[in-house]
């Protein structure tokens, strides 16, 4: 073989003559075991191994036929129980991106100017020493500030490094196109309003429509969710099985008809954006027609409390009785119930209102009032009358005048949803993506609570297993498997733990200093340098709601890289894929990355557009075939399942690792470990610098003695089974903790908090992310769901007439699998779903090209007309086209402008509570136009997509990395 | 999805088509006794046409080498297996044929032998098309279609059959026998190629002018009528030649066309990878 | 034996899965395919309307045209299964059986040259042991496997969960007897007869 000839400094030479793309293929031998020398000529042997698809967020267990070292078939495992066998194409793309002439499997240093796609292969030593002078410069010229994180969807690997960055070095932001644009709103409201999971299928948080073991759910909403798209395989595939064996019945609110809307029961094709006054709607018509869980919301939820209109807070007892002596007080001043006040029936008066079993109540406390209070000296209003005065004018007909769903349509859901027993809202991505994603939440948790959809067989707001069943009384945010703020800023003794006393809180915080003291020198200090760059993040005091997850609007970085103020993020660790795709004001941002970053370091298993538009260095990562890990993303439902890496070619290395060398080679540079914030936080959040300790703990996680006997004998460890009886429970609020009350929920008022007024204390202090320091006060952020429209939109916009809206298609997750021939050739483009009335209207027919523009620029699509979309709406999903830098192109570009949504989107139109950018919900025009230059339609053009590197050597695992 | 034109499969039936058209023309001169000198050089020139056609068949064939399986496989009656046989059987019917010319033997047996080319070529002209006669192709599913295929082949065979006599400097008396059997196989090919076209309709026909309007409908039927009846006032000029010449052309085009139309006209019967949009909205991802 | 497909459109969701997996198991090239998944609809009025996805391969006909117009005999129907195949080494790539296959499902291959199109996995499923690998991965749950003259297949059970008019075939008007059998309740959508 030719290439075994190439010396290594032959081979270097070479590549950095030729393109890089060309290159990346051929490898050298100095590293690698020889595939020839490990399996004897001989006829295939086929092995079969067990591991977990990673083709999207979800944990579809999967078998993996491998034949001579490499991998010729998956299929899904018959014993897995949601997937039962199926695998999509997503995860099935993995045999030809496994092996892709597009993967990068050794480190790349650039060599042409940014944005030439001209690159040199270097060895791990010299990257890893290339990645920690240049982190340890930025810090010694301009501070941790100038240091930063990206990282991409859910589902990526090693998202949490952008993350852990913060309280590694100390910097101040990071990018997350995954956080603010996908999950952070919705699971954070849903954390403060009853301290559990949230309405979320596809992170896996709402899972009783796939319960076989107790299946009761009648109903399920699926508002702007589409399992069957997100997660076909998996809650694709219990949705399916819900209603085709037990009868479940659906209603899809989207602008788009989805799969899932094409078997809903009920479809209401709400216009994009227009969502909060569709919420509003429903809680009129529930609360008008007194068709809310009366009994669950007087006693378990903070409804009937009265709330001060002028502190906008539940009035506590002691306020207007300061004799009075709270029942709940906790003699060891750990726990804190707070009593409240409510307007009694039994009285006609407004009384205190301890917390207490339901029966134990000494009053009948009313939901809908209006009362003085003249020890205060003002007005209050109970919870419920807020909502009532806030959907009051949101009549059926008001509501579809607004949302164009004929009210009809809307009260058939209505009564679909509220006859129901069992029944619950799947609360999809939608909202995150737009700059109502606070006040969306805050209306579908309200809507379930109200009707005490809660803890109950059926409803999709449950808690699962051991960990929702506490023996005292819950604190919050309860981490209940959901990353919340607190997994970060526990090591700093940064946050306020709800349900806690003052004092126990602070008791804590001075444990946590102590323990920080362990890692670090002056643990003081350092808590408030950390405190500091919390406080100087951009931002931070408008939209304090995304501190949740430590994120910071991707607009505002982007601003701060251009403009240099208040301090410019100069080095950039990027864990994710194509932000030039992925990321709202592509344009703008590619200009500013490409323009003003001193340097930028990306892990990732191919070269993207972003990639070549500004990354200096480049580490390769593996492939999810090549996967290791016993923890991350490895649950489905009551079982456990272990990644594993089936076969492994190429330099590429675990995406866990090259960010912890590099940390770690800074920190050498430096003059030692204590250089930084805090090293060792690099740990907290799954990073690891020695493998085989990290393979010992996930050995541990199933039982085995070592990772080479799990590996061995997988099947006797895996998959680690919760018993279904220990897994599927209910009512966990109700039983008696060892307070002598029943355990409530992690909030501060131990209720469901409807009225959420721990926004109202966010906005005014930072409450409870940065205890015990304080952020400056902003406007008070909505305790209820509150109609809002994005800043653009079709009731107000006379230029731009079109309202356009994205959601997933089947083929890619995010923005992966653009380089998949058998999945590209089957959507080579994407398609720009447009009513027929509207395609009439400008000239258009089905297949046309068309050419999308909103006020931030143009870009590509191929109509699709159908009346799958409303008129006057446009539906098109993220794309990008790696094959625009082909080699068989005579012009190439970089492959992010010609069908590339973000192009279109705004990142100045930014949610209050969370300063996310807009993706979805804004105002667009369409014409016909060619189609753009280089785009692959035909499928024998993919054919430079094919896979190629089934010759490449085995890894020697050992020999990979430089030792740590 | 309409399939590609078959080009192979074109020139087959339209050269097969013509050689057995010609051998019919063979047999008529025989039986009508006029123009001897031509039937030599007649049934050599259609024996060659027919396994000229023939070869062309193989060309269309994607895997020839696998083509004694079709010959071990001619009991299965299926379109190509009558095509080879009839194609074989021409060629073997003209072969003796034109021994028994030669050796100028008994009338007897060269009137049977006639017989048997008129019928073969016949049958041949029609088995060409016959083969296409598929249920799930919407215009193919007629027998107007082989009876358009063998329509067309006659004036070729009668024009041609006419040139060669004319070459070999038949009578003009021999050569006015032949108008009324010139003018039924004019008729004949008028009749069904206007037949098919109708059948498939102008809407479809329509998707290629040059083939449809201006192939079948022009040349094949106009242009030839137009010749027949110029031809039949000029039995006895010098301008024979070049008009049965440019007849000739005429219904070759004719013949061609009507073969490319069909394909044009190949519309599956339900080819569901491939619908497009239509009145009940079905899209594929196949713009 | 009727060995066939059943697929029940109340669960597709129109992935397209089973198409590439049967790609990758039948090493079929760039634009070569097995199967199709072709969306009808949505019809009816804006916003109540419904649509569905009809996949679409071999369907495995009883009275096979494919079978009748193939002149080597390498297009047969198994007589022990039911299952119509191709015989490669006699095939000689004439495409008649492509010019008759009323569904349109038959194409050449780009390398060999010779008729192919859906086997039922035969190389997994011919002793019985496995199903077709659209079958053990269809995302959703959607298509079954088995011979429609035995009860206890898993094809004929899920049928026989469903009422008569529910069960449907695609388009037969000359009686070509297609056995793949299509499940869609009219709750869903209401049937439609597709051709040209």
């Amino acid at each position: 073989m030719e290439k075994q000839t190439l010396t290594r400094r032959t081979f270097v030479e070479l590549a950095t003559l030729t393109s890089a793309v060309a290159a990346f293929g051929v490898s050298f031998g100095s590293k690698l075991e020889e595939r020839e020398q490990a399996y004897a000529a001989s006829a295939p042997e086929r092995q079969v191994y067990t591991t977990v698809c990673h083709g999207c967020i979800q944990v579809c267990p999967c078998k993996v036929y491998v034949e001579d070292g490499v991998v010729v078939k998956l299929e899904g495992h018959p014993d897995a129980p949601i997937n039962k066998g199926g695998m999509c194409l997503k995860g099935l793309g993995q045999l030809q991106t496994m092996y892709s002439p597009r993967r990068v499997i050794h480190p790349l240093k650039r060599a042409g100017e940014r944005g030439t796609n001209e690159w040199e292969v270097i060895s791990w030593d010299e990257a890893i020493q290339l990645g920690g002078e240049q982190f340890a410069t930025a810090i010694e010229k301009y501070g941790p500030y100038s240091l930063w994180g990206a990282s991409g969807g859910g589902g990526l690997y090693a998202s949490e490094i952008a993350t852990g960055m913060q309280y590694t070095f100390g910097c101040a932001v990071e990018a997350c196109t995954g956080a603010l644009q996908c999950y952070c709103p919705r699971s954070s409201i849903a954390a403060l309003m009853w301290s559990g999971w949230n309405q979320s299928m596809a992170d896996s948080a709402c899972l009783e429509p796939l319960n076989e073991y107790n299946p009761t759910m009648e109903v399920l909403v699926e508002w702007g969710a589409q399992p069957a798209v997100s997660q076909t395989a998996q809650s694709g595939r219990g949705v399916a099985d819900a209603r085709s064996d037990r009868g479940l019945k659906t209603i899809v609110i989207d602008p788009n008809m989805s799969p899932d809307a094409v078997k809903a029961d009920v479809w209401l094709p709400v216009r994009p954006g227009s969502d909060t006054a569709m919420e509003l709607g429903w809680l009129r018509y529930i609360m008008d027609k007194k068709l809310y869980d009366e009994d669950f919301c007087k006693y378990w939820t903070n409804l009937p409390f009265l709330i001060n209109t002028e502190t906008k807070l539940p009035i506590e007892a002691e306020e207007i009785w300061p004799d009075y002596v709270n029942p709940c007080i906790d003699p060891n001043e750990v726990y804190d119930t707070p009593a409240y006040v409510c307007w009694d029936n039994l009285t006609g008066t407004y009384q205190p209102f301890p917390f207490s079993a339901p029966e134990d109540a000494q009053v009948d406390p009313e939901l809908f009032k209006e009362v003085k209070i003249p020890e205060l000296g003002v007005k209050a209003k109970t919870a419920g009358q807020i909502y009532w005065e806030e959907a009051e004018p949101w009549t059926l007909e008001h509501t579809a005048e607004i949302t164009n769903v004929p009210a009809d349509l809307i009260e058939e859901a209505l009564e679909l949803y509220t006859g129901a027993e069992h029944a619950g809202i799947a609360h999809g991505v939608f909202s995150d993506m737009m700059q109502i994603n606070g006040e969306v939440p805050l209306g579908c948790l309200a809507i379930d609570f109200m009707m005490g959809h809660a803890n109950q067989p059926g409803a999709t707001l449950t808690n699962r297993g051991e960990e929702s069943l506490s023996t005292s009384r819950p604190t919050g945010p309860y981490k209940l498997l959901v990353i919340s703020y607190q997994l970060e800023r526990w090591w700093f003794g940064i946050s306020w733990t709800i349900g806690w006393t003052k004092k126990q809180n602070d008791k804590n915080i001075k444990e946590q200093l102590k323990e920080l003291g362990k890692h670090n020198d002056h643990p003081e200090q350092r808590r408030d340098q950390m405190a500091q760059a919390i406080k100087d993040r951009l931002g931070v005091v408008h939209h304090k709601a995304a501190q949740y997850w430590e994120q910071t609007g991707p607009g505002m970085i982007r601003e701060a890289v251009e403009t240099g103020e208040p301090y410019r993020p100069r080095l950039l660790y990027e864990v994710s894929g194509n932000k030039m795709a992925m990321i709202a004001n592509a344009t703008q941002w590619g200009k500013a990355m490409r323009e003003n970053l001193d340097f930028a370091i990306q892990q990732y298993p191919m070269i993207t557009s972003e990639t070549i538009e500004y990354i200096d260095l480049f580490y390769p990562t593996v492939e999810w075939l090549e996967y290791n890990n016993g923890i991350n993303l490895t649950v489905q439902c009551n079982t456990q399942w272990l990644r594993r890496s089936v076969v492994h070619i190429g330099e590429t290395v675990h995406p866990e690792q090259a960010y912890t060398l590099t940390v770690n080679k800074c920190c050498d540079i430096l003059g030692g470990y204590d250089k930084i914030l805090s090293h060792d936080f690099v740990y907290v959040l799954g990073m690891f610098d020695n493998y085989d300790e990290k393979k010992a703990e996930w050995a541990a996680v199933y039982g085995a003695p070592s990772w080479d006997e799990l590996i061995n004998n997988q099947d006797k460890y895996s998959p680690l089974v919760t018993p279904p009886e220990e897994f599927w429970y209910y009512y966990q609020h109700e039983n008696i903790v060892d307070d002598g009350l029943p355990a409530g929920f992690g909030t501060e008022s131990r209720k469901i908090e409807v009225y959420c007024s721990a926004n109202i204390k966010m906005a005014r202090t930072g409450f409870p992310y940065v205890y015990p320091y304080d952020l400056d006060p902003c406007d008070d952020y909505p305790a209820i769901c509150q109609y809002l429209e994005n800043e653009e939109n079709a009731l107000t916009d006379t230029e731009y007439p079109l309202t356009f809206t994205s959601g997933r298609v089947h083929y890619w997750h995010h923005g992966t699998m653009r380089h998949c021939a058998f999945n590209r050739e089957l959507l080579p483009a994407p398609d720009c779903r447009i009513n027929p009335e509207t395609a009439k209207k400008y000239g258009i027919e089905h297949g046309d090209w068309v050419k999308i523009t909103s006020r931030r620029g143009s870009t590509h699509g191929r109509a699709y007309v159908t009346k799958g979309v409303a008129p006057d709406t446009v539906f098109q999903e993220r794309f990008w086209n790696p094959e625009c830098y082909d080699d068989t192109q005579r012009d190439p570009s970089n492959g992010w402008e010609e069908c590339n949504v973000n192009v279109l989107t705004p990142d100045t139109a930014r949610s209050r509570m969370y300063g996310g950018s807009t993706y979805r919900g804004f105002q667009v025009k369409i014409e016909k136009s060619e189609r753009p230059p280089r785009i692959w339609v035909e499928p024998e053009e993919f054919e430079p997509f094919m896979p190629t590197l089934q010759n490449e050597p085995l890894t020697n695992e050992d020999e990979v990395l430089p030792n740590a | 999805m309409n399939l590609d034109i078959q080009w192979p499969l074109v020139l087959f039936s339209l050269i097969a088509g013509a050689g057995g058209a010609l051998a019919c023309f063979v047999g008529i001169s025989e039986l009508i006794g006029k123009a001897r000198q031509a039937r030599f050089i007649g049934i050599i020139v259609a024996i060659i046409l027919t396994a000229v056609g023939g070869a062309f068949s193989l060309l269309h064939l994607q895997v020839p080498q696998n083509v004694m399986a079709a010959i071990t496989n001619l009991g299965s009656f299926s379109g190509i297996s009558l095509e080879l046989m009839m194609v074989g059987l021409t060629i073997v019917i003209g072969i003796i044929y034109a021994i028994l010319i030669k050796r100028d033997v008994a009338a007897v047996a060269l009137k049977v032998f006639a017989v048997l080319s008129i019928l073969s070529g016949l049958v041949l002209t029609f088995i060409c098309g016959h083969g296409y006669v598929i249920e799930s192709r919407a215009f193919w599913d007629t027998e107007l279609l082989p009876l358009a295929y063998m329509g067309s082949s006659l004036p070729i065979g009668a024009f041609l059959f006419l040139a060669i006599a004319k070459g070999m400097k038949a009578s003009t008396e021999d050569l006015r026998g032949f108008r009324i059997y010139t003018i039924a196989a004019v008729v004949i090919s008028v009749a069904f190629l206007a037949a098919y076209l109708i059948f498939v309709g102008a809407d479809v026909a329509g998707r290629n002018i040059l083939v449809s309007w201006i192939g079948v409908l022009v040349c094949g039927i106009v242009a030839v009528i137009v010749f027949l009846i110029v031809y039949l006032l000029n039995t006895n000029t010098k301008s024979f030649m070049p008009i049965v010449c440019i007849a000739l052309a005429f219904a070759i085009i004719g013949a061609g066309s009507v073969r490319v139309m069909m394909w044009v006209a190949s519309d599956p019967y339900f080819n569901a990878w491939y619908i497009e949009a239509n009145d009940i909205n079905i899209l594929t991802d196949d713009y | 034996m009727r060995r066939t497909l059943v697929i029940n459109l109340d669960r597709c969701s129109g992935c397209d899965s089973c198409v590439t997996v049967c790609k990758y198991e039948n090493g079929l090239q760039l634009g070569e395919y097995y199967n199709r998944v072709v969306a009808v609809g949505p019809y009816g009025d804006f916003p109540r309307v419904s649509m569905y996805w009809l996949p679409i391969q071999c369907q495995q006909c009883e009275n096979p045209q494919c079978v009748h117009v193939c002149p080597t005999g390498a297009s047969y129907r198994d007589e022990k299964t039911g299952v119509v195949l191709v015989n490669a080494d006699k095939c000689i790539g004439c495409s008649y059986c492509i010019y008759a296959c009323p569904y349109g499902v038959r194409s050449l291959n780009k390398e060999t040259n010779v008729a192919q199109k859906c086997t039922l996995c035969s190389q997994l499923t011919a002793d019985g042991s496995d199903v077709p690998v659209c079958v053990h991965n269809c995302p959703t749950g959607a298509r079954f496997f088995g011979d429609l003259d035995d009860p206890d297949s898993e094809a004929s059970q899920e049928l026989a969960r469903y009422d008569d008019d529910c069960i449907h075939s695609l388009s037969d008007p000359k009686n070509a007897g297609p056995t793949c059998k299509y499940i869609l309740s009219p709750k869903y959508a209401e049937w439609k007869e597709i051709h040209q």
